[in-house]
C-alpha cells in the first residue's frame, strides 16, 4: 500500500520517491551480532585453552596470554566469555524463532477466521501474558528440566502470546482489503490466502518483534542463570558467572564487570536490529515544532511522510527484573 | 458504559478461570515426589506416606483436587506448604506488603524519573537532550536489574561500604523496611525509566506532529502551554497503560532483584517452592501474581473513560 502511494504521489509532484533504507540503527545492531557470531565461532571451534580445565594461575590479570585473565579456577575467561556468548546467542534467536513460529501460527488463524476461535484465542493469549515472563520460564524450567534446549522451549512458549497479539491486528486489517477478498472469493483456500497473501504482509512487524523478544530472552536467560535455574555448571554463562563470581568481586572486579558487559552488548544489538526495523516500518512524521534554538533540517532531504498509521507500535514489551 | 465495565469484569473473570487452570495444571506436571521431603527416602514407610497422601488430597483424582484447591483459594485458603511449616497463605501474608511495596516505589521513581525526560526528549527532537536520553535510555534497557545492582554493590565494596545487602531486623518497622528498600526500588526504576521514556517520547511526537498542534502553534499558542496543556494529555493515555502493565508485572518480576538484596518477598517465596517442588507454594504465588496483573489491568481500563472522553463516546 505504502508503495502505490509513494509513486502516486510521484506523478503529482513528478519527483522520484526517496527509497526507504534500513537504517544505521539495523547495521549496527546486524555487524555487533556478526561479530560476535564469529568470534565466539571461531573460540568454540578452535579454542586457545580448554574452558573447563585450568590453563595458568588464579586469578590473573589480562596479560598477552590470557587477554581478560582468568577466573578463580584459572580458567581463561576470554574463552569462557565467547562460549557464553555463544550459547545465550543460540538460546536468544532459537527461542524467539519457536515463539514467532508458534505465535505467529495462533495469530493469523485468530485474525483471519475471527469469531468465537478469535476470542479464545486471545483470551488465553490474555492470561499468559498475565503472569510476568521469567515466572513462566521458572515454572516450564522446572517442569521440563535445566539447560539450554529446555530453556529454549520455555522461552519460546512464553514469548508465543505476544507474536500472537502482534501479527493478530495487521492481519485484521488486512483481511478487508481487496486483494484478501478477491483471492477468498476466487475459491482460493484459507490456508493458501493465509501462508501467500497475508504472512508476506506482516513480515516486517514480524521481524521487529522477534528481535525485540531476542533481546528479552537475552535477559532472562542472564536472569535464570544467575539464579542458577537457566544453563548449567560447567557449561559457561554470563548470568551464572556474575553470581559465582560475586563472592571474589573485590579480587579481581573483571569477573563482575565483563560478563555483564557481555549481556548488555548481545541485548543491545538485537535491540538495535528491532528499533532499525521499526523505523524502516513506520518513519516518524516530523512534530509541529520544536523548543529552544531551531532544529536543524538535513540538508534539503524531504521529510519522510508517515505512510502508516499510528497504530504500528509493533513490540510488546514483556520484561525481566 | 455499564455495557464496557460489565464486558471488562467477565473478560478479567475469564482470564482468571484461564490462569487458575494453567497454573493447577502446570504444578502438576512437575517431576518429583514432594512427599520425599518428609519421608526418608532411601527407607519410606509406606502406611505413612499413604496417609500423608490422604491428609493432603494428592490421592484424589485432578478435577477433584482442583475444585477442592479453588473452593479454597476463593475463601484465601491456599493449602499447608508442603516442605516449609505453616500455612501458604500465612506465609504469603508475610511476603505480599514487601513486594507490593517494592513495586510501588520502583513505579514510583520510574515514572518520576522517565515521563519528565520522555517529555525533554520529545519537544528537543534531535539534539542533544534528545540523544542523550535515548542513548541512556537504551543502554538501560540492555542491563538486566541484578547486574546494575551487582556492580553497584561491588563498586560500594570498593569504595564507601554502606550496608545494603539484607533485611534482617527490618521486619515490624515500617521506616527502616522502606529505607532498605529504596536502592533495589532505585535500581528497578531506573530501568522501568528507560522503557516509560522511551514511550513517552514516541507517543508525544506523535501527538506534536498531528495538525490540532499544528493549528494551535499557528494561532499563537505557546509551546509550553501547546505541550503541557494539550499534547501531554493525550500522549500520557497510552503511557498510562504501560505503567499499569509495568507495575503488575513487578509484583512478581522482581525475583532477581530479591535474589541480589536478599529480600524475603514473593520472588523469594517462588523460588524456595520451585527448588522444593512445594505444590501449594508455586499455585499460591503464581496465581496471586497473575491475579495482581488482572486487577492492575481492570482497574486501569476503568480509568480510561475517565481521562479519556473519546473512548467513553466509543464503548456507549
Amino acid at each position: 500500500m505504502t508503495v502505490t502511494r509513494e509513486l502516486a504521489l510521484a506523478k503529482v509532484t513528478g519527483s522520484r520517491p526517496a527509497r526507504r533504507r534500513l537504517g544505521p540503527a539495523f547495521w549496527s545492531g546486524a555487524s555487533i551480532l556478526g561479530i560476535i557470531l564469529i568470534v565466539a565461532g571461531w573460540m568454540s571451534l578452535w579454542p586457545p585453552y580448554d574452558p573447563f580445565v585450568a590453563s595458568g594461575p588464579a586469578f590473573a590479570p589480562p596479560s598477552l596470554e590470557h587477554l581478560l585473565g582468568t577466573d578463580n579456577l584459572g580458567r581463561d575467561t576470554f574463552t569462557r566469555l565467547a562460549l557464553a556468548a555463544r550459547t545465550s546467542l543460540i538460546i536468544s534467536g532459537a527461542a524467539a524463532l519457536l515463539g514467532a513460529v508458534i505465535g505467529t501460527f495462533f495469530g493469523l488463524v485468530a485474525g483471519y477466521v475471527g469469531g468465537w476461535v478469535d476470542s479464545v484465542i486471545m483470551r488465553v493469549v490474555d492470561a499468559i501474558l498475565a503472569l510476568p515472563a521469567i515466572l513462566v520460564a521458572l515454572v516450564v524450567g522446572v517442569v521440563i528440566g535445566n539447560g539450554p534446549w529446555p530453556l529454549i522451549l520455555a522461552l519460546g512458549l512464553v514469548f508465543a502470546p505476544g507474536f500472537a497479539r502482534v501479527m493478530r491486528a495487521p492481519v485484521i486489517a488486512l483481511r478487508e482489503r481487496d486483494f484478501v477478498l478477491a483471492a477468498t472469493l476466487s475459491g482460493v483456500r484459507p490456508t493458501r490466502v493465509i501462508i501467500e497473501h497475508l504472512l508476506p504482509n506482516v513480515l516486517t512487524p514480524l521481524f521487529v518483534q522477534f528481535a525485540s523478544v531476542a533481546s528479552q530472552v537475552v535477559l532472562i536467560e542472564a536472569a535464570l542463570s544467575y539464579l542458577g535455574q537457566g544453563v548449567q555448571a560447567p557449561e559457561p554463562s554470563a548470568g551464572r558467572m556474575i553470581s559465582e563470581f560475586t563472592r571474589f568481586m573485590q579480587m579481581q572486579p573483571l569477573l563482575i564487570i565483563l560478563p555483564s558487559l557481555v549481556i548488555i552488548l548481545l541485548s543491545a544489538a538485537w535491540n538495535l536490529l528491532a528499533d532499525g526495523m521499526q523505523d524502516y516500518l513506520a518513519p516518524r512524521r516530523e512534530p509541529a515544532f520544536s523548543l529552544g534554538r531551531r532544529a536543524q533540517r538535513r540538508g534539503g532531504e524531504p521529510t519522510p511522510d508517515r505512510t502508516t498509521t499510528s497504530t504500528q507500535h509493533t513490540r510488546t514489551e514483556k520484561r525481566p527484573s | 458504559m455499564t455495557r464496557y465495565i460489565l464486558q471488562r469484569v467477565l473478560s478479567s473473570l475469564f482470564v482468571l478461570f484461564v490462569l487458575s487452570i494453567l497454573v493447577f495444571s502446570m504444578v502438576r506436571i512437575i517431576p518429583g515426589d514432594p512427599l520425599a521431603a518428609f519421608a526418608d527416602p532411601a527407607n519410606p514407610d509406606p502406611a505413612k506416606l499413604v496417609a500423608l497422601r490422604t491428609e493432603l488430597g494428592l490421592d484424589q483424582p485432578w478435577i477433584t483436587q482442583y475444585f477442592v484447591w479453588l473452593l479454597g483459594v476463593v475463601q484465601g485458603d491456599f493449602g499447608r506448604a508442603i516442605t516449609v511449616p505453616g500455612e501458604v497463605s500465612d506465609l504469603i501474608a508475610t511476603r505480599l506488603p514487601l513486594s507490593l511495596t517494592l513495586a510501588v516505589m520502583a513505579t514510583l521513581f520510574g515514572t518520576a524519573l522517565g515521563i519528565p525526560a520522555g517529555v525533554l526528549a520529545a519537544t528537543r527532537w534531535r539534539r542533544a537532550p534528545d540523544n542523550v536520553v535515548r542513548g541512556m535510555s537504551f543502554v538501560l534497557l540492555a542491563t538486566p536489574p541484578f547486574v546494575l545492582g551487582t556492580v553497584l554493590i561491588l563498586v560500594n565494596s570498593l569504595t564507601l561500604r554502606l550496608p545494603l545487602v539484607g533485611y534482617s531486623g527490618a521486619a515490624g518497622d515500617p521506616l527502616r523496611a522502606i529505607g532498605v528498600l529504596i536502592l533495589p526500588a532505585l535500581l528497578i526504576g531506573i530501568v522501568l525509566a528507560a522503557i516509560i521514556a522511551r514511550y513517552t517520547r514516541g507517543t508525544l511526537l506523535d501527538t506534536l506532529g498531528q495538525d490540532f498542534v499544528r493549528t494551535a502553534r499557528a494561532k499563537g499558542a505557546s509551546p509550553r502551554r501547546l505541550v503541557g496543556r494539550h499534547a501531554l494529555r493525550n500522549a500520557l493515555i497510552p503511557v498510562m497503560t504501560v505503567i499499569g502493565i509495568e507495575l503488575a508485572a513487578l509484583v512478581g518480576g522482581t525475583v532477581v532483584i530479591e535474589a541480589v538484596f536478599s529480600l524475603p518477598g514473593m520472588g523469594s517465596l517462588l523460588l524456595t517452592g520451585i527448588r522444593s517442588s512445594d505444590y501449594p507454594i508455586i499455585q499460591a504465588t503464581v496465581l496471586l501474581i497473575g491475579v495482581v496483573y488482572v486487577v492492575i489491568n481492570f482497574v486501569v481500563d476503568l480509568l480510561y473513560p475517565l481521562i479519556d472522553p473519546r473512548v467513553r463516546v466509543h464503548t456507549r
